[in-house]
């Protein structure tokens, strides 16, 4: 089975002779020189980019050439043929180093500044030659260069495939390192421990449903929360003393992410488990375990460990990267064992990987040598020895944790690594490291062309549980199922975690505990009575026994009892008689219910085959079917009319019962209502979608009054004084003596007279001449 | 709730006085009792808007997830069906 890790992304990978013409004159005219020989220089960039286009169409040619390509530059075309014709630009630049294989160091034209450049100088080799190029993929476009630029990100390289078809992929050069003989307490986790995992984290995640995104594309915390709770198994693995490993959940995610078994749902924002799944958890686990590897060596938002000195935040790709290429290096070294069965100290690895990349890479930043001005041979020798021993320790508090945290954590948890004490030893972090029986094959032999692969020294894979399909468990009375997971198949275990509660074990068995809810669960996602029983017996070392298998029928037959139709279609008629006749004689198919009712299996069918009088869609805003009279009296319009309508006015007025469609909404029903937890603006809100006009001011103003708001109205014992003539009017209003009399101005011609002032105003106006009569006829203007 | 049959070979179907109400959730129970059982339940009965015949009822629009939570919240193992 080919298995391939997700990409970075989804466009679509570009064509290599595209691709030449997007590089500078000389760089082209250089290529072709390997391809077309010296004659190259006289041509142009297009008719050597055609000249080389037309040599890699021809498999000789491509055979002829790639034999003169020197060895390094060979066998860095096999790691690209390793993962495709695509690969992260950092990981294979750290490959090529950690391949220990020598190779021509040629400077390009670099910043002074450019330190973290130097990893890239086997990269720039190949990039020169032309045997792989910048995977722009159309976003970048700045690919002129043909070698490594700090300032511009170009995540991927990329080779042709036909440059790929003819080269071999070559191990990587033994580090220098001497196995240790004597290993104790030796933790080994087996195919079938890792694959409950994540048969165990696929089942949850399916029960969870989904992990939401932030935004800012984030996994939500809330969604983690709810995944690390239904999981429960983050704190048992933080808390293991020899091989802990924190935030496993986020690891799973991520590691899931990565292998492309968990799918962005762009209509949800959300993260969902994706159908392959589960033909690869069905799938024998060495085969498995080539795609577990290739995901965890491409995470980028996890990392096993975060370095005092190091900045880290999940969603800076840009970190990750450097995460991803110390993996990159750390797996180059387990293929690079000496003896690929024998135990080493995970000291004598790091060690290892930092005699080949220690000098050009850094989790943090490369720290450069710069020779002493006018200083002798010996004094930069000396000064070169104490750099490098400052590079050294900083390696050891830095780097050299986080590859012991990588071996003790995820390369342990996958099952690749076996891990062990040494004699004596006094901490309880394991020392020595070995490769499984699984890490040999997707490790080292993949490092391995297959005929030379097989020798003496190298233990052999056995079968895989992961597809045998025998019994493997036993259902014990009390409900409990213990299930031996060395020869329990994926399928088995898969839906053991489907149909039943997994409680916290170790080691070779696992134990699982059937309930109600469990079973209930299991049911709603689809497995039916038969499957559930025919899977338990036959997954079973001994028979069912009676009481498990009698409880099992009496749970799912009382599911049976209570069904919940969502978005269900119903057809409502105006009597039984009309129902029945459209069932017997237009031949109307359905479930009836009550009287008047038919709920319609297949509304497409039904609409096709003839009309209906109205339809009403409950996923629509609410129809407006009522109208609202003043002193609170509601008319419900039958021909409008839903189904809930009639219950939802029930909640706030009282029934009229010489018509079954008009209610009334009084002091006392409403609060009646509020007794039963309404409010008025909650009543109000319900109300008004419904009306067919805006329910009158005063009766909202009279409900509010009914629910307790606070409302003053006064009938005031001022007088109004009214002036016929508008200058009178003007010149009452300016005056300081009467100004006293007034409460205020009402319109132009209309005063507010205090009570208590009025006989005195009235003296004041006749003192004036103003003769006084009683109600003037005009309002108030 | 009964199956309703048609007799085979009815050619269309003229349903112009009767309404068609889409996409609503419909509780049916095998037993009245249990549908007065949840009627009594005061956390479930608010969401129950309309009762269709003794042993079926509409559950308000927009409740459903609610309406399902408690019902198992209350012990009830409902099955549910989409469509």
């Amino acid at each position: 089975m080919k298995m391939s890790v997700n990409q970075e992304s989804g466009l679509p990978l570009p064509q290599y002779e595209a691709c030449l013409l997007n590089l500078r004159s000389e760089a082209v005219k250089k290529m072709a020189r390997a391809w077309v020989g010296k004659d190259a220089y006289k041509l142009n960039k297009e008719r050597c980019a055609k000249a080389i286009a037309d040599a890699i169409a021809d498999p000789n040619t491509v055979r002829r050439v790639l034999g003169g390509v020197p060895k390094f530059e060979r066998a860095g075309l096999g790691f690209v043929k390793r993962h495709g014709p695509t690969v992260p630009t950092e990981e294979l630049a750290m490959e090529l180093l950690m391949s220990g294989i020598p190779f021509d160091e040629h400077k390009p034209n670099r910043s002074y500044h450019d330190t973290d450049s130097s990893l890239y100088k086997g990269l720039d080799r190949l990039l020169e030659l032309g045997l792989v190029l910048w995977c722009d993929r159309g976003r970048y476009n700045y690919g002129a260069d043909l070698f490594y630029n700090q300032y511009h990100d170009r995540p991927e390289v990329f080779s042709d495939k036909r440059l790929l078809a003819e080269v071999e992929i070559v191990p990587p050069t033994p580090l220098v390192l001497s196995p240790v003989s004597a290993a104790e307490r030796v933790l080994v986790r087996q195919p079938s421990q890792v694959l409950l995992r994540f048969i165990a984290f696929t089942e949850t995640l399916r029960k969870v449903g989904r992990i939401d995104l932030t935004t800012q594309g984030r996994l939500s915390k809330y969604s983690l929360t709810k995944l690390v709770k239904a999981l429960g198994w983050d704190d048992a693995l933080a808390a293991d003393s020899s091989t802990p490993m924190a935030n496993a959940t986020d690891f799973f995610v991520a590691l899931f992410r990565s292998a492309g078994l968990i799918k962005l749902d762009p209509s949800s924002q959300s993260l969902v488990i994706d159908s392959s799944v589960e033909r690869i958890l069905t799938s024998p686990y060495d085969e498995q375990a080539g795609l577990w590897m290739s995901a965890y060596r491409s995470l980028k938002s996890w990392i096993e460990y975060k370095p005092p000195a190091v900045w880290w935040d999940a969603s800076d790709l840009s970190r990750g990267k450097k995460f991803a290429a110390l993996r990159a290096a750390l797996e180059v070294a387990l293929a690079a064992l000496p003896q690929p069965s024998g135990w080493y100290r995970i000291v004598d690895i790091s060690d290892g990987i930092f005699s080949r990349v220690g000098l050009s890479f850094s989790l943090s930043h490369v720290d450069s040598f710069y020779a002493p001005f006018k200083a002798t041979p010996a004094q930069i020798e000396k000064k070169r020895q104490e750099w490098r021993r400052q590079v050294h320790l900083k390696w050891s508090q830095n780097e050299q944790r986080w590859i012991e945290q990588a071996i003790v954590g995820p390369l342990f948890s996958l099952g690749l690594l076996e891990l062990a004490f040494e004699k004596d030893q006094k901490t309880n972090s394991p020392s020595l490291v070995r490769l499984s029986e699984i890490g040999l094959e997707v490790i080292y032999r993949a490092f391995r062309p297959k005929n030379q692969g097989a020798t003496s020294a190298v233990r052999r894979i056995p079968s895989t549980a992961a597809t045998q399909e025998g019994p493997c468990w036993v259902v014990q009375p009390n409900f409990e199922v213990l299930v031996y997971l060395d020869h329990a198949s994926a399928a088995r275990l898969c839906f053991m975690e489907r149909v039943a509660t997994r409680s916290p074990s170790q080691g070779a068995t696992a134990l699982y505990r059937l309930t109600r809810e469990s079973v209930y669960q299991a049911m709603e996602s689809g497995l039916d009575h038969q499957t559930l029983i025919a899977n338990l017996a036959t997954g079973s070392e001994y028979p069912l026994p009676d009481n498990v298998r009698q409880t099992l029928a009496d749970w799912i037959a009382r599911r049976e009892r209570m069904i919940v139709y969502r978005a269900a279609d119903i057809l409502e008629f105006a009597n039984a008689a009309a129902r029945d006749r459209a069932i017997s004689v237009a031949g109307l198919q359905g479930l009836s219910i009550g009287d008047r009712f038919l709920m319609i299996p297949d509304l497409k069918r039904l609409l096709a085959a003839g009309g209906v009088g109205s339809i009403i869609d409950y996923r629509k805003p609410c129809v407006r079917c009522l109208n609202v009279a003043e002193d609170g009296r509601v008319t419900i319009d039958p021909a409008r009319a839903d189904l809930l309508v009639r219950a939802q006015v029930a909640s706030w007025a009282e029934p009229d019962a010489s018509d079954g469609n008009r209610w009334r909404m009084t002091r006392s029903s409403i609060q009646k209502a509020m007794a039963r937890g309404w409010t008025a603006e909650r009543i109000i809100e319900r109300l008004s979608p419904r009306a067919l006009d805006a329910p009158p001011k005063i009766f909202l103003a009279a409900l509010r009054a009914w629910t307790g708001a606070h409302t003053t109205v006064a009938l005031a014992s001022d007088l109004i004084l009214q002036v016929a003539d508008k200058e009178i009017a003007e010149a009452i209003i300016a005056s300081e003596i009467l100004q006293p009399y007034f409460r205020g101005r009402l319109g132009p011609n209309t005063f507010l007279v205090r009570n208590e002032a009025s006989e005195a105003l009235r003296r004041q106006l006749e003192e004036f001449g103003l003769e006084l009569g009683v109600d003037l006829a005009f309002g108030l203007y | 709730m009964r199956k309703a049959t048609a007799p085979a070979g009815k050619p269309s179907i003229n349903l112009s006085d009767a309404v068609l109400h889409t996409n609503l959730t419909i509780l049916e129970v095998a037993e009245p009792h249990l549908l007065e059982e949840i009627m009594a339940d005061r956390r479930l009965a608010p969401t129950i808007v309309m009762r269709l015949s003794e042993d079926a009822a509409v559950v308000a629009p927009g409740q459903e997830e609610f309406f399902i939570k408690q019902l198992l919240k209350a012990g009830h193992t409902p099955k549910v069906v989409t469509k």
